[in-house]
């Protein structure tokens, strides 16, 4: 039985994460506990294991599906742009990886003729619905059958009414799914969140920026450097995506002070992973009796620190608080904090349009 | 004073031609098409959107297809009569595919008589639109986005036909 669909999008995850890692030259962060190693159906028949692919290569990965009614999603199609502006040696290093939602519909056999469309090189990946839930899992991606009514039509981009009114008939399942692109490196470990909203150059540079980091590793390793160069070179960066996405901080933390001390300071930088222009309003935590944020400013040969309010943070670009620049200042510890704890502290922001939004993030003691 | 009056001047240009615009925009068929209201982003797709437009202004259909996507494929025939039955231009924006490729299916599907373009997707991701097909009419400087495949032919053809005979 031929099931029709009626697909829906939705940005689930909304991680725009343009382009301020490149104009900074800092490498991509690592965005822990999204994505992994997992196993299913490649579209060539075969059994597939992620890591075999990612081992050599640097990934494009996205989930979607082939049996479209009435909208198709793009993804495929930006990713095949993206691949045709990298030189052929890249190409050889490059993989594009389609993970389906459907896969009752997309079996190996049609996901192969569907990907043939696009590039010899890509490929499908189906499997059980387990497997792909897992998957889904994994990346922290998301599909509903809109009929579950689990996703609110507000949100839904572009379609009319119409048809989403139709959901209980039976034209079939009204899904909407995460279109993300994980851009994943040759360890496994996704480093950035990208949509087909993003500028294709601008995703050409951060594979690139990938595939020199692999191509750091295998020359440090065959010239077997001293290991400590490596190990600095590839300092694993703290990187805590926060929970609705919309910010990620990266290598946060608080230097360890003396005891009884009434100032602490916690840095790091603060990315914006939203489409829209952000403000850094305040911040709060159990542990401290208030928090500011301060940039150190000098004024005839005098640094003083001025608190500051209202702190904007453009669209994918970050706020670096560092020793002599932007910092929190965390007045009054109510207790002790030693090297290794643990501090939850609340960040709260307000986008563009004014919606005011709070993320907690834990600050190591360092 | 003579600022004065080349002020008023302006005002009074300005005035009757945003008048002259509301009769000639007046249609009495209601859009099947979302009317996109962002005067300013408006100006920008506009401008990108010229090399797609025919030079004499008419109402234009824009549509962006790929080969791969199966409901793209099946409405093509459907844009062809709607170009014919309403006097509507039909330009289609391919989006990625190779030459052969395209022209292979237009024969394939008799409608290789409608303008054709090969684009990657800078205008198609401008317009923020994220799945195919879809479709743009522009009328004056009015965009309007239908967004997947093209339903009810009918209130379709009234409506194209309504815009080009204003």
């Amino acid at each position: 039985m031929l099931r029709t669909f009626v697909f829906v999008f939705l940005f689930l995850i909304s991680g725009f994460n343009a382009n301020a890692q490149q104009t900074n030259n800092t490498p991509l962060p690592i965005l822990s506990g999204v994505g992994g190693d997992f196993i299913g159906l490649g579209s060539d028949g075969k059994p597939f294991t992620f890591s075999d692919y990612y081992s050599d290569n640097i990934i494009m990965l996205f989930f979607g599906y082939t049996n479209c009614a009435d909208v198709c999603p793009f993804t495929l199609g930006y990713l095949k742009q993206v691949y045709n502006l990298l030189s052929a040696e890249e190409q050889q290093q490059v993989k594009v990886v389609f993970v389906t939602i459907d896969p009752e519909y997309d079996t190996p056999e049609h996901l192969d003729e569907f990907v043939k469309f696009f590039n010899d090189n890509f490929i499908g990946v189906t499997g059980t619905k387990q497997q792909i839930d897992d998957i889904v899992a994994l990346f922290q991606a998301n599909y509903y059958k809109l009929s579950d009514n689990k996703v609110q039509t507000k949100n839904i981009r572009r379609v009319n009414e119409k048809e989403v009114d139709n959901k209980d008939t039976d034209e079939g399942d009204l899904y909407s799914h995460t279109v993300n692109v994980y851009l994943i490196d040759n360890q496994g470990r996704t480093r950035s969140l990208d949509f087909t909203g993003t500028d294709k150059s601008i995703l050409v540079t951060k594979v690139r920026s990938l595939l020199a980091e692999k191509k750091g590793d295998k020359v440090q390793t065959e010239n077997n450097i001293d290991n400590n160069q490596v190990a600095q070179q590839h300092e694993v960066t703290t990187t805590t995506l926060s929970s609705s996405n919309k910010i990620t901080v990266q290598n946060h933390y608080i230097p360890a002070a003396p005891p009884n001390t009434r100032m602490m300071a916690g840095f790091g930088n603060i990315v914006n992973n939203t489409s829209g222009a952000i403000y850094f309003i305040s911040a709060e935590s159990d542990a401290f009796a208030n928090i500011e944020l301060h940039a150190t400013e000098v004024s005839n040969g005098n640094a003083k620190m001025v608190k500051q309010e209202n702190t904007l943070i453009k669209a994918g670009d970050f706020l670096a608080m560092q020793p002599g620049s932007y910092h929190l200042m965390l007045i009054k510890p109510k207790s002790p904090l030693k090297q290794d704890d643990n501090v939850n502290i609340t960040l709260h922001f307000s986008s563009e349009s004014g919606e005011n939004f709070s993320e907690a993030i834990e600050f190591t003691v360092k | 004073m003579t600022q004065l009056k080349f002020s008023i001047k302006v005002i009074l240009l300005s005035l009757s031609i945003i008048t002259f615009h509301n009769i000639a925009s007046e249609c009495v068929v209601a859009p099947p098409f979302v009317l996109l209201d962002k005067a300013e982003e408006n100006a920008i797709s506009l401008q990108s959107m010229q090399p797609y437009l025919p030079e004499n202004d008419t109402p234009t259909l824009i549509n962006f297809w790929a080969v791969w996507c199966a409901p793209c494929r099946t409405e093509l025939p459907l844009l062809n009569k709607l170009g014919n039955d309403t006097g509507t231009t039909i330009q289609l924006v391919n989006i990625g595919d190779d030459a052969d490729k395209v022209s292979k299916l237009l024969t394939e599907l008799e409608v290789d008589g409608l303008p054709s373009i090969l684009a990657d997707s800078t205008l198609f991701s401008e317009l923020d639109l994220i799945g195919l097909p879809a479709s743009v009419v522009v009328d004056d400087s009015d965009i309007y986005v239908g967004f997947g495949k093209l339903k009810d032919e009918k209130a379709l053809s009234n409506w194209l036909a309504c815009l080009q005979s204003n």
